[in-house]
């Protein structure tokens, strides 16, 4: 044996490229699946409650959802 | 001690044999949905339940299972995972598809693009038997690492979710243009195929967006740096960056509809050219197609 070849590689910076991938690709993958929706509940003075829902983009789930924060009012009150 | 590796050549020509035959049933599918796609543009009113319908299913179900041993049978021979070559990606990424499309079937109806799902399978099968086959192989050392599987799978669970996405966009595009309004009318809204077109969209960013991040770590273990400009490294980027201008799209008024649609079928060409010419044609560190 006449040569040899030896690599030496010393990457510090590794656990931290691993860390921020994974942050970056859970982030990602919220901001895609995660529904963003405001809904608005307000009194009036006569005692009437009303409801205004509003998404962010095009919500499929957006009526069942304010339907069931209405139930759960409903259900408060009575 | 390092484990040799037996390469088997008789058990790869019975791989082939098996992916030969799923090749037939699937040929067999595609005829039977084609059929019924005939039939259902012909026929008014209520639809009967389509026997031809499902008979072509249980076919294609049949060849998925008979792809599926091919595929096993040529890993066995190679000693290694059955994708480090384009044929062996080919039939893998083939197999992968169908199984994505068969699960995706449990959640949603997607029954109506059965026939561009298995004419789609039928050409790269065709692709791979005919163009692309390569006999067995041991591993060039830049693949033998356990990211092989870790990065390509999940490679060709997206390309899986792309197409099965291209092809509602596909229908998106047919029906929104009033053409062949007699089988059109059969299809679910126009708003149901952009929903499900985005739902599997969505899935398959996510992973390609994986498969980006883990091919650049997987670049800094063999070749110690973690972005090159290599060919593919460039056009998975490019892919990438489509996909991310349709779901922009997809969330900006007066963009979504057919637009989006031609965005996202823009992105899925890129997919097929990255897998093909790429291959082929570019030079770079990629060269894995074996030919």
């Amino acid at each position: 044996l006449r040569f040899a070849s030896i690599d030496f590689a010393y990457n510090p910076g590794g656990v931290w490229v691993l860390l921020f991938s994974l942050l970056a690709l859970g982030s990602l993958t919220l901001s895609l699946l995660w529904p963003r929706r405001r809904v608005w509940v307000r009194v009036n003075q006569d005692g009437v409650i009303e409801m205004a829902a509003l998404a962010k983009g095009d919500d499929q789930r957006l009526e069942q959802a304010t339907t069931e924060i209405r139930k759960r009012l409903e259900k408060e009150i009575a | 001690m390092t484990p040799t590796i037996v390469l088997n050549e008789p058990l790869s020509q019975v791989s082939l044999l098996f992916v030969s035959s799923a090749m037939a049933f699937i040929a067999v599918a595609l005829l039977l949905f084609s059929f019924q796609l005939v039939q259902l543009s012909k026929i008014e009113g209520v639809v009967p339940v389509s026997k031809l319908e499902k008979t072509g299913f249980v076919v294609l179900i049949f060849g998925t299972v008979v792809l599926g041993i091919g595929v096993v049978l040529r890993g066995v021979a190679a000693g290694r995972v059955p994708w480090a070559n384009m044929y062996e990606f080919a039939i893998s990424t083939a197999f992968l598809i169908l199984v994505v499309y068969l699960s995706a079937m449990k959640i949603k109806d997607l029954r109506f693009i059965a026939t561009f799902i298995s004419g789609f399978i039928l050409v790269i099968l065709f692709a791979a038997v005919s163009l692309f086959y390569v006999e067995v192989k041991t591993l060039m050392p830049a693949l033998q690492s356990y990211w092989l599987v870790i990065h390509v799978v999940v490679a060709v669970l997206a390309t899986g979710f792309f197409t099965v996405a291209a092809g509602l966009h596909i229908a998106y595009l047919v029906k929104a243009s009033n053409r062949a309004k007699n089988l059109m009318d059969r299809f679910p809204s126009l708003e149901v195929l952009e929903r499900l077109a985005y739902r599997f969209n969505v899935v398959g960013f996510v992973q390609w967006s994986f498969t980006l991040i883990a091919g650049a770590i997987w670049a800094e273990r063999a070749w110690h740096r973690y972005w090159g400009w290599d060919t593919k490294e460039v056009w998975t980027f490019i892919i990438w960056t489509l996909y991310a201008g349709y779901l922009h799209a997809m969330a900006t008024r007066g963009w979504n509809g057919k637009r989006a649609a031609w965005l996202g079928l823009i992105a899925f060409f890129a997919v097929i050219f990255n897998f093909t010419i790429v291959n082929l044609f570019f030079k770079g560190l990629h060269v894995y197609s074996g030919l």
